[in-house]
């Protein structure tokens, strides 16, 4: 632990002032000291497997990487006793990997081994490699590969698999003759439990596990097949077993690779959690994704779509040149033909009907400076506030939650926050698999730190298995659920009186409401037992500090609003909120869905959740943007689109990556719409279902071949930085955005990205302090940002966000949930996969991801699979009053009774969006996705699992404290180095 | 009523061509010919250019107790010689590139992919080329540090 007291620390002679706490090896490497430090990485803690970190503190032997620094400490490094023992280290790890850099992919200036190698300067190898008595190389996962004969068996890898990621998979099998990683019980990696997240990969500090993706491409010499390169090496080292020329010949190689591996900042573009990494890349190939330490979220951390989910940039079906509507097909069009066009058409319907009869969609994966010129465009070119993402299928229930108890719309603090909590509740989030890396760090806690874990979903997934206490509701009853909660809570006088007196206002009125929730009543609303009830109120009361999670389980029910409401009163009745440690978390789904709205493509909100009614806000905009006057009356929202065109109010509609026809609730009634609309254009990457419907298509580009900023669920504005060049003719949003406002008549000049943050913090007081420059490489500022960049990790720290600076309780206004009935006695729950995102349109076309998962599946339950006789691989149909979906059965115990789980990672005849129903959250309107009742009929048999029985899902993960170096200490062959007694195994 | 249209007409799609990326045989051209015209290496462009069927001859010639002791000896000198001297001069790189010279006319000859390299290769066994060698790695040293530094 450290603390802001420091030591003195006598090393090689000179004092040093260390914090009290530190370990000595991260305060060697401060001061400039190179000592040689194999399997320790900051992140992963002291792991002890290599020795090479030997040190001499006070005359004894240790481990620098696990010894704490202490007052008086007298360490030295230099002595040739050190020496020799770090060469002994360092021998032992040589005896297990062969030195073949210059032929080598990892060669690329930041490999482990080669550079201690180097940093001690050995000469000569005392003890000879041998060859491992397994087959060589297993690569039965699509993303990467082991080397069984590189590994130096310094257990990082296990370390993150079982103690970061917590997937625990990895374990080193220390009783072998031979010791070696093993993924489970010695399963293939294919085969094993394995979630392909990538982290052993990023960790291990050789070319033992390595990315396919860089085999035979990062080195000038390394495509040499291996029947000629092992035969190759063996030449070279019986030439010359002294590594100095070796050595030599490998840096200028490496240094070669420079020329031609360009590596670029960039954000992931799939999930809210917002992993930032570096891409390296050769030309188009993209070689590998490596997350850096100081990334600010995520570190070292991804999931299987960040680390190996970027196939799509390169996909065959990218649209490269503009399309046009002609007859029943398209034809190519130059830019200035479909500009022109475009520019035409919103001008004629403008005229004709009114700025109101356009509709302009942002993008939640396009940046917040795209975002911000949509809503421009519609604003203050065309003159409507029909303006809106994303969110509104989503999240906007959460943001409404919040603004009205606590302030802001977003979430309190951050994932450090929430690392911190000794209480985690998540509510209808399938954290481990919608928002993977968040879910590390919960699960690290847990494992590791005791924080508690209750999960409130429907579904038993990871993290309701993982969960100290798991509550199953009946579905949508939340709401009910967490008033009773609260109303026991005041009975039991658990709530916090003195922070309610100081921060809150209508306590009175919200006990009030409280009241009839009694503990009986919950139970006959929501079907959770009084015992249950009392147990989490007990958790809650004993917790000094409680984050709550939660995402669509709960926003996309009718009473989402309502239901996330009642969340943020909870965090605010109990004094969870404005402390370390505690706080409400809202999960986005969307890498930008949360910048989306934060920069104004909303139709109630200007950029920075300046309200359309607000006077001056208008006028601080009209000010910067001149063009038409910005009207106080709000604008359409998404789910207003079908309607709105079937009556006739709307005739043009514009559409920036977005897949409307696909993710609106009853896709029926909006592709219908889609087909009616007078003028519809998409920007888009790809000729999805929404643009098949376009008169005009405007070839998009990805993240990775533009420059801008993505705002994370934290509220943390990251940039990215162009890594390739647009593909053909495509061409980033903002550039195509600019050049059609232009041809409308507006004077847009911008040149970058930067230019419109620019204008950006000039317009929207809570991005005041937002620039490009602060916001350099991997540097990020969360929001509320003021004018001096000074930003806001943790908010309400200095009181709430309303005029009063006061949390203010609001009543709940429950309706009743709505139940299957006899006809429709299926509940259709539906959410997302780990391995694909939302629809699909870019995951599926990673081949990796489609061989783990290549199609969407129904889960049902043991019970309802005897009651109809169903296997897996059966089809069945699904029918609702909207419509229908053919989908195969995989039968789970993940899900119970007559609920079945249907991922919403398709394209093809199983979209839920057939399914779900004109259910709306009347606070947002938001769609209530998760009411979706159907019947289900019995079609033909298809033997065997829609889900390929080697996927994960069906195997057993093998939990271990970590790495259990001290059966390797154990052995009889291990002559230790150190002072014996002195090993102990931390956690950093 | 516009029907939803699902295929884009040909050329307008990224298709096949987005995976031609460069080969690697480009992208070595690309950097060797900077290497190049910063003071060319002939040799190391030969090595790579032709480094598959290059390789499997070697391995299938040079497997053999001599011709990994002349190696040897090669190495073992260049080594023992320690650092380039300062300033690679003006005839230092005249000899270099005499040598370069050497092995790109071994390379015009009509079977020169056949035996180029592999006579280059034997001649290590030569002192006089040991000792150019050794001056081409200590060159090869310098400018790995030179490029560390400037980049
Ligand atoms: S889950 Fe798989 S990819 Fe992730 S750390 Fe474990 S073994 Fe590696
Ligand atoms: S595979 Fe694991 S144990 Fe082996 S070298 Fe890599 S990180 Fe270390
Ligand atoms: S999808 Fe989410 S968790 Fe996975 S790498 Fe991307 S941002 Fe991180
Ligand atoms: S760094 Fe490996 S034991 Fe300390």
């Amino acid at each position: 632990m450290e603390s802001n007291e420091t030591v003195s620390v006598t090393i090689n002679g000179q004092t040093h002032q260390a914090p009290a706490g530190a370990r000595l090896v991260d305060i060697l490497l401060e001061a400039d000291i190179n000592i040689p430090h194999v399997c320790y990485l900051p992140i992963l803690g002291p792991i002890q497997t290599c020795d090479t970190c030997i040190v001499s503190v006070d005359d004894q032997w240790l481990r620098a990487c696990a010894t704490v620094v202490s007052e008086g400490m007298r360490v030295d490094t230099r002595s040739p006793e050190v020496r020799e023992r770090e060469d002994a280290a360092m021998q032992r790890i040589l005896g297990n990997h062969r030195l073949y850099c210059t032929v080598c992919d990892n060669n690329n200036g930041d490999c482990v081994v080669h550079n201690t190698t180097e940093l001690l300067q050995i000469e000569h190898q005392t003890i000879p490699y041998t060859d491992k008595p397994y087959p060589p190389i297993d690569d039965s996962n699509p993303f990467y590969r082991y080397d069984v004969n590189q590994c130096i068996l310094c257990g990082r890898c296990v370390e993150a698999c079982q103690n970061l990621e917590v997937n625990e998979t990895l374990s080193i099998d220390w009783s072998l003759e031979r010791p070696r990683v093993i993924w489970d019980d010695h399963q293939p990696i294919g085969e094993s439990s394995c979630v392909s997240c990538g982290h052993c990969v990023t960790v291990c500090p050789c070319n033992a596990l390595m990315e396919k993706s860089m085999l035979g491409e990062a080195g000038f010499l390394t495509g040499i097949k291996p029947d000629t390169l092992l035969p190759m090496i063996d030449l070279v080292e019986g030439i010359e077993p002294s590594m100095g020329p070796v050595f030599a010949l490998s840096d200028l190689e490496s240094q070669m690779r420079d020329s031609r591996i360009k590596r670029t900042k960039t954000v992931c573009t799939y999930c809210g959690v917002g992993c930032s990494f570096n891409i390296w890349t050769k030309d188009r190939h993209i070689l590998q994704i490596e997350p850096p330490l100081e990334a600010p979220v995520n570190s070292v951390s991804t999931c299987v779509k960040g680390k190996f989910g970027w196939d799509f940039v390169n996909s065959p079906e990218r649209l490269t040149r503009p399309l046009i509507r002609d007859g029943g097909q398209f034809r190519e069009a130059s830019w200035d033909e479909a500009l022109n066009l475009v520019a035409a058409r919103l001008s004629e319907i403008k005229r004709q009907h009114g700025s109101n009869a356009l509709m302009f969609v942002a993008s939640s994966k396009g940046s917040n400076e795209e975002a911000y010129l949509v809503q421009k465009l519609a604003r203050s070119v065309i003159g409507t506030n029909n303006v809106d993402n994303d969110s509104t299928y989503c999240q906007d229930p959460a943001t409404y939650g919040l603004r009205m108890t606590v302030g802001y719309g977003a979430d309190s603090g951050t994932l450090k926050d929430i690392e911190s909590a000794d209480l985690v509740i998540a509510i209808g989030s399938n954290t481990a698999e919608s928002h993977p890396v968040f879910a590390t760090r919960v699960k690290r806690a847990h494992k590791l730190r005791g924080q508690k874990l209750v999960v409130i979903d429907v579904r038993r997934h990871e993290m309701a298995e993982r969960a100290d206490l798991f509550i199953h509701p009946q579905s949508g009853s939340d709401p009910y659920l967490l008033a009773g909660v609260q109303k026991y809570l005041v009975d039991q006088g658990w709530i916090d009186r003195t922070f309610l007196s100081q921060h809150a206002t209508g306590v009175e009125e919200y006990l009030a409401f409280l009241e009839p929730y009694t503990l009986d009543r919950v139970e006959a609303l929501t079907g959770v037992d009084p015992e249950t009830i009392k147990q989490l109120a007990q958790m809650i009361h004993e917790a000094p500090k409680v984050a709550i999670l939660w995402a669509m389980g709960i926003t996309q029910q009718r009473q989402g609003s309502q239901g996330s409401l009642a969340i943020a009163n909870l965090l605010v009745l109990t004094g969870n909120i404005g402390r370390p440690g505690t706080g409400g978390y809202p999960l986005r789904g969307h890498n930008n869905v949360q910048g989306a709205s934060d920069f104004g493509s909303k139709p109630v909100y200007l950029p920075g959740y300046q309200d359309i009614e607000d006077a001056e806000a208008r006028a601080r905009c009209e000010a910067v943007w001149g063009g038409e006057p910005i009207s106080a009356e709000p604008g359409l929202s998404n789910t207003e689109i079908a309607d709105a065109v079937l009556d006739g109010r709307l005739h043009g509609l514009y559409i920036v990556g977005e897949d409307t026809a696909l993710v609106d609730n009853n896709i029926g009634r909006i592709q219908e719409a889609l087909q009616k609309v007078d003028f519809l254009v998409v920007q888009e990457v790809f000729l999805t279902k929404t643009a098949q419907y376009a008169d005009v298509v405007l070839p998009a580009v990805p993240s990775l071949e533009k420059d801008g900023t993505f705002v994370n669920t934290e509220r943390r504005i990251q940039r990215f930085y162009q890594a390739l060049e647009p593909l053909g003719e495509a061409k980033p949003d903002w550039q195509v955005l600019t050049d059609l406002a232009n041809r409308l008549g507006a004077e847009w000049h911008y040149r970058h990205p930067a230019e419109i943050m620019a204008e950006v913090s000039q317009v929207a007081p809570l991005f005041a302090g937002v620039t490009y420059e602060r916001l350099e490489g991997y540097r990020t500022l969360l929001w509320p940002v003021e004018a001096d960049g000074a930003d806001t990790p943790l908010l309400y720290q200095e009181g709430f966000h309303h005029p009063d600076k006061k949390a203010h309780l609001i009543p709940l206004s429950l309706e009743d949930v709505p139940y299957p009935g006899s006809e429709f006695d299926i509940l259709v729950n539906n959410g997302q996969l780990l391995e694909h995102f939302h629809e699909g349109n870019l995951t599926y076309r990673v081949p990796g991801i489609r061989q783990l998962v290549p199609e969407v599946f129904l889960e049902v339950s043991p019970q309802l699979a005897r009651e109809r006789q169903l296997e897996d691989g059966q089809w069945v149909r699904l029918v609702t009053p909207n419509g229908r979906a053919r989908l195969r059965v995989l039968v789970t115990d993940r899900v119970v009774g007559h609920e079945v789980y249907l991922p919403m990672n398709t394209v093809g005849e199983g979209a839920i969006n057939q399914l779900t129903p004109e259910l709306f959250d009347p606070d947002t309107r938001t769609p209530g996705y998760k009411h979706t009742f159907a019947k289900l009929e019995v079609l033909d048999g298809e033997p065997g699992s829609p889900l390929p029985r080697r996927n994960w899902r069906f195997q057993r993960r093998h939990p271990q404290p970590g790495v259990m170096v001290e059966r390797k200490w154990a052995r009889p062959d291990y002559q230790p180095l150190v002072s014996t007694g002195e090993e102990e195994h931390q956690h950093g | 009523m516009a029907n939803p249209i699902q295929h884009a007409p040909p050329g307008t799609q990224a298709g096949d061509s987005v995976h031609a990326v460069a080969s690697a045989d480009e992208n070595l051209a690309a950097i060797l010919e900077s290497l190049q015209d910063a003071g060319a290496l002939r040799f190391i462009r030969a090595f790579l250019e032709q480094r598959q069927p290059l390789a499997e001859k070697l391995m299938e010639k040079m497997d053999t107790e001599p011709t990994k002791r002349g190696l040897k000896n090669a190495v073992t000198l260049m080594m023992g010689l320690g650092a380039l001297p300062d300033g690679i001069g003006v005839a230092l790189m005249s000899a270099l590139t005499q040598g370069f010279e050497r092995a790109g006319e071994a390379s015009q000859l009509p079977d020169a992919d056949k035996m180029s390299v592999w006579q280059l290769m034997g001649m290590l066994k030569n002192p006089d080329v040991a000792r150019a060698v050794h001056y081409l790695m200590g060159f090869l040293e310098g400018l790995g540090k030179a490029l560390k530094t400037t980049s």
